[in-house]
């Protein structure tokens, strides 16, 4: 476990680093994602320690999100007249979003599989 | 009178010196994540109400009774938050655990990426814009069909807002898991890999945790969507904004 979460982390300063020294427009979390996930390409399999404790991370997302979601509540001004905009973007952009990918992807494994 | 009075003061008193440490705002959010849990397993899972909204719901009514401020809270909250930078990070695990699935398909998959991502944040934003929304919110609407902390941390840098996008993400992944098995039904699709792939890509976490119930296929195509959409739309995204100044 903490050998796994040190593995995590050297990856994620590494990835804070390369956003700090380069100004890359992407988080230093999700560069070392992408380090990380480069990493396990090259070495062609993951520890089981760094699968568990992945796993321990990810199933406890909501939990680690909620002090920041929990900010929503809290906008107050900035959001005035903004919800029925939002609200209406969301469900119609889905809805729309998913029709499409459905029928795309559906017609191009079809196309192949024939 | 004066009991109530010197009680109440008393009390308030405690609050303030407990949410003074991160004890009080660490414990609040643990309980309140518990009993939403225990909620959604009490309704039997519902996909309406996953716990992110119950706790989350629960955690305002306390701040709200509780003789402290949203910042009060975060203050020590933030204890939580920090786990979601090795969180994301570890997100590298399944990604490259479904790659395999990608090897299968991959022309599907790559094109159904390639237009449906772009498709899924382009879609809502023209939306928003249209009927008149800020540019801050627009910023925090165009990481909505990524994974949570991919999306707090794209906000931020596009310069949205990171409570803003955890709540638009929340509320994409309820459409996103409610809609997707229903549209796949009305339109005749009957490839579960197809229908989770397009939860992963639209819903994220919360639809891939539905689609790991309807069939573990569609749970392993939804979990590959998911971190293909994270990635992409996190490179892609900031470019985009970049170039366009």
């Amino acid at each position: 476990m903490v050998y796994a979460l040190a593995q995590i982390m050297v990856f994620w300063a590494l990835g804070e680093s390369l956003h700090y020294l380069t100004d890359i427009p992407i988080s230093g979390s999700v560069i070392g994602m992408l380090l990380l996930f480069v990493f396990l390409m090259i070495r062609a399999g993951v520890s089981i320690e760094l699968e568990r404790t992945s796993q321990t991370l990810i199933s406890q997302l909501t939990l680690l999100l909620l002090p920041g979601g929990v900010g929503l509540f809290f906008l107050g001004e900035r959001m005035h007249g903004q919800w029925l905009p939002l609200l209406s973007a969301i469900l119609i952009g889905s809805l729309l979003s998913i029709v499409i990918s459905l029928l795309l992807m559906n017609w191009l494994i079809k196309r192949k599989e024939l | 009178m004066e009991l109530l009075n010197h009680l109440t003061e008393t009390l308030t008193g405690l609050i303030l010196h407990l949410a003074s440490t991160p004890l009080l705002p660490v414990a609040m959010t643990l309980m309140a994540f518990q009993i939403g849990i225990w909620i959604f397993n009490r309704l039997k899972h519902p996909a309406w109400l996953p716990p992110i909204v119950s706790s989350g719901l629960i955690l305002v009514v306390l701040i709200t009774l509780m003789p402290i401020n949203y910042q009060d809270y975060f203050a020590g909250a933030r204890w939580i938050s920090f786990l979601l930078g090795p969180a994301t990070v570890a997100l590298a695990i399944p990604l490259f655990l479904q790659f395999h699935n990608i090897r299968q398909l991959f022309i599907p998959i790559t094109l159904t990426l390639l237009i449906g991502a772009p498709l899924a944040a382009g879609l809502s934003v023209a939306i928003a814009w249209a009927m008149g929304a800020d540019v801050a919110v627009l910023l925090s609407l165009a990481p909505k069909s990524v994974t949570a902390p991919i999306a707090v941390s794209l906000a931020e840098i596009l310069g949205g807002i990171g409570e803003l996008a955890v709540g638009i993400v929340a509320v994409t992944g309820v459409v996103g898991s409610v809609f997707t098995p229903l549209i796949s039904r009305w339109l005749n699709c009957k490839d579960d890999r197809v229908m989770g792939f397009v939860m992963g890509m639209n819903g994220h976490g919360i639809a891939t945790a539905r689609a790991f119930e309807i069939s573990p296929k569609a749970g392993a195509f939804s979990s590959l969507a998911m971190g293909l959409t994270g990635v992409f739309t996190a490179i892609m995204l900031p470019l985009c904004f970049s170039l366009m100044g």
